[in-house]
């Protein structure tokens, strides 16, 4: 098994606030990686330090064995990024975006308009000739997600995939990661939703404050913490038990 | 009413703070009314004065019943119809029917009518400041007939209610607009209507510049026109028998006014103000049998560039003004004869420091459109400047391309070719050095609204426009020195040769020197987080 990404020792600062304080974790090929957390507790600043969007005030990232500082090009173009938010040029049409994505990155002609026809069937897109500023939020969430999958990239990273994606979208996406994976991908989304987590990560990485509480595959979780949802056991290692979120209810 | 006067408030209150945002000391209000009321002054009162000069020196020409100071009334009406109707319509569109926040106030326990209410008052503010400029007109007009002064305020009560036509006309079609068109759509075809507008004051132009001959001229000018201005069915005419105190025509202006604002009331308050047409994914399964090409990354990036920059209206209209101002001057001084030296130096002069300001300003609000986007293009293979110094690539030709073909067109006509050619190939360098100052600019001096029509705050804006000047100097006198240096010969050859040529092309390459060193002192993994802060 090789480890396709290494983190070890990442910190950020702005300013007085440290966002992120030490974040070390690995993901291994075919593997899917959950990160979860309470809201501010970090996981996208550590996803745009990683992605090399955003550099960190210490750390390391290895990525394909790749020195992200050393070789940040080199690592990019082995990698695709689903950020939270799709922030687009409003004034291009999606094909006009896929056709730049699949230039920069150098893709074979043939082989992008079969992925990107495949993907179109699958996520039901069809507003490609229409311009991005005219596009609902999961419109755009799609034609993201059609740039990076249809470049079949080593490492994915997604921020919160499924935000804004219909029912039917969003089971295929979870579909298709999983072959991704099993295809020799690494994956890393963060998420809110617990039962994605629990039913697609194949380790989980627990994020509070800026740093890693918890660390490990759903059964390893289970046992360390006594409990059985994924929940209790968040909601737990996070500071607040069942107990405390009924008295917070009761006291409204 | 109440409601309405809330949410004037809340709206003149979020005007008046977007200065002060990211905790920047801002213009307070009243100074931008002030700025505002000194430019209506500055244009006003000499307009007011021409005017008045006009009207007494052709007094005498009368085309059946129609001076020609009722003949200059009716045109400015008619004028601003046009620009209210054409320009303000569909930024009413954009700004006011399809914004987020009708959505917003649509969620709000508040009426339509009066959401619709709130809108149109804000619609009459925004496309309000140009129907200004029509009041020096009156003012003159006022006065060439020796109005009594309750006949000047019943002329602006026929105003407000003539305006009042124009707004519902606009607000209605607006609407329209907004319940059927995209988003990016109606922009585009704002870009199209503003070229209309800048034809329309071409045709001004050399209206007003043919007037300057003698009367029997004017005359002869006018009368061409007297029929299709004069007809019955413009407001504008209804407009005119208002002020000479005809009933039909006070009835009709009054009448109209009521008539068509009380329509778009009733139209908005009927459920029709829904939020603009968003559209939707619908769930046809069609393929995707598209022609795709693949590009080297570097050509890729800088053509993705130069379609941003096509498609951006406000960049569109910088690049506009370089070739419009030599047509609008060509036009206006044809046929006066005389000058003609002066005007082939005056055009490429004023075209080179038009480009030079606008440089800047333009690659500032094409990076602001990536700074927009924010992390994807960090997330690209490409190296961390390639952004940045396309950007100054792409605008630097868009720039050089607009005045050399201007200028060969021009010289094709006139003859002279040397100094405007050469003065704009000395341009060219400068230019670019201008457009890495505007990618400094950016990302020093951002505005706090971080907007693409006004990337740079008010320091980054004035220092820009310094630049620009300064850059457009030096290479108007290079260009002065090789292309027309018959002007320079009451000059030593020596000192001319140092004053015209060596001084500025040193100054260049100083200027050249320095915007490089203020570049590379940037953390280069900082321009980007601009757009990423999360208080955007
Ligand atoms: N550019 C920035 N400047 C200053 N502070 C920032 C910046 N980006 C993030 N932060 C701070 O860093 C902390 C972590 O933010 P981050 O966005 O990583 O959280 P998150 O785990 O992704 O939260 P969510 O679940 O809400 O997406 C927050 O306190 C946030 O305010
Ligand atoms: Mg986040």
């Amino acid at each position: 098994m090789t480890e396709l990404v290494r983190v070890s020792n990442l910190r950020k600062d702005f300013g007085k606030i440290t966002a992120v304080k030490s974040i070390s974790f690995k993901i291994n090929t075919g593997e899917i990686y959950g990160f979860l957390g309470p809201n501010g507790a970090g996981k996208t600043t550590t996803m745009r330090m990683i992605t090399g969007v955003l550099v960190p005030t210490s750390g390391k990232v290895e990525i394909c064995d790749l020195d992200l500082e050393a070789h940040p090009i080199k690592v990019k173009s082995q990698i695709g990024v689903v950020p939270d938010e799709p922030k687009l040029y409003e004034n291009m049409t999606g094909q006009e975006f896929l056709e730049f994505v699949g230039s920069i990155f150098s893709m074979e002609k043939v082989e992008m308009m079969h992925m990107i026809s495949e993907l179109c069937d699958a996520f039901e897109i069809n507003f490609l000739e229409k311009f991005i500023g005219d596009y609902s939020h999961g419109m755009k969430q799609k034609l993201v997600l059609t740039s990076v999958l249809m470049r079949k990239p080593k490492v994915i990273f997604l921020d919160e995939a499924t935000v804004g994606l219909d029912a039917k979208s969003a089971k295929i996406l979870k579909m298709l990661l999983r072959k991704y994976a099993d295809e020799g991908s690494a994956i890393f989304m963060t998420t809110h939703v617990l039962e994605i987590a629990e039913k697609m990560c194949d380790r989980i990485g627990i994020i509070n404050a800026g740093n890693i509480i918890a660390e490990g595959t759903l059964t390893e979780l289970r046992s360390e913490s006594g409990k059985q949802s994924l929940e209790d056991i968040f909601l737990n290692l996070t500071g607040s038990n069942e107990e405390d979120v009924k008295e917070i209810i009761e006291n409204l | 009413m109440n409601q309405l006067s809330l949410l004037l408030k809340y709206k003149l209150k979020m005007w008046s703070n977007i200065p002060k945002r990211r905790g920047r000391r801002g213009m307070p209000l009243f100074a931008y009314v002030l700025i505002l009321a000194g430019v209506f002054a500055a244009i006003g009162i000499p307009t007011y004065f021409l005017f008045v000069e006009t009207f007494k020196t052709y007094s005498t020409i009368v085309f059946g019943g129609v001076s020609l100071a009722d003949l200059f009334v009716e045109i400015s009406m008619i004028g601003i119809l046009v620009l209210v109707l054409v320009t303000d319509t569909p930024a009413v569109a954009l700004n006011v029917f399809m914004s987020d926040d009708v959505d917003f106030l649509l969620s709000l326990p508040i009426s339509q009518s009066t959401i619709f209410a709130s809108k149109a008052i804000e619609t009459m503010i925004q496309g309000g400041f140009p129907a200004l400029f029509v009041i020096p007109v009156l003012a003159a007009y006022a006065n060439t007939v020796n109005m009594p002064w309750y006949e000047i305020i019943f002329m602006f009560v026929m105003y407000i209610f003539y305006f009042l036509i124009l707004t519902a006309i606009s607000s209605l079609i607006a609407l329209g607009v907004s319940k059927f068109a995209s988003r990016s759509g109606t922009q585009r075809f704002m870009i199209l209507t503003s070229l209309i507008v800048y034809v329309f004051v071409i045709i001004l132009m050399s209206m007003v510049g043919s007037l300057n001959s003698n009367a029997g001229n004017v005359e002869m000018v006018f009368s061409n026109y007297v029929n299709t201005v004069n007809a019955p069915y413009l407001p504008s005419t209804w407009f005119l028998d208002a002020l000479k105190m005809q009933w039909s025509g006070i009835l009709l202006v009054i009448g109209t006014s009521i008539a068509l604002s009380a329509i778009a009331y009733l139209v908005a308050s009927n459920g029709i103000l829904t939020g603009f047409s968003k559209m939707t994914s619908a769930g046809k399964r069609t393929l995707h049998r598209k022609k795709y090409r693949i590009r080297r990354p570097v050509i890729a990036f800088i053509s993705k560039d130069v379609k941003l920059m096509r498609r951006e209206p406000s960049i569109l209209f910088l690049l506009i003004y370089p070739a419009i101002f030599p047509l609008i001057l060509v036009v206006s001084t044809l046929g006066k004869g005389g000058n003609v030296m002066n005007r082939d130096i005056m055009i490429p002069v004023i075209s080179v420091f038009l480009s030079s300001m606008y440089t800047v300003i333009a690659t500032a609000s094409l990076v602001s459109i990536e700074i927009k986007v924010g992390d994807f293009v960090n997330t690209l293979p490409i190296g961390k400047r390639t952004p940045l110094w396309s950007k100054a690539f792409v605008i630097t030709s868009a720039f050089a391309t607009v005045m050399i073909v201007t200028f060969s067109i021009l010289s094709a006509i006139f003859g002279n070719t040397l100094f405007p050619i050469v003065t704009v190939l000395f341009s060219i360098p400068i230019l670019l050095t201008l457009s890495f100052f505007g990618v400094y600019a950016t990302i020093r001096w951002p505005s706090s609204i971080g907007g693409i029509r006004r990337p740079l705050n008010t320091t980054g804006t004035l220092v820009s426009m310094g630049m620009g000047f300064l850059g457009a100097t030096f290479a108007d006198l290079e260009g002065i020195y090789i292309g027309y240096n018959q002007v320079l010969s009451f000059l030593n050859p020596v000192l001319g040769f140092f004053v015209f040529f060596v001084a500025p092309v040193l100054a260049e390459i100083v200027m050249t020197i320095v915007t490089f060193k203020l570049l590379s002192k940037f953390d280069w993994t900082k321009p980007y987080d601009l757009g990423n802060r999360k208080d955007d």
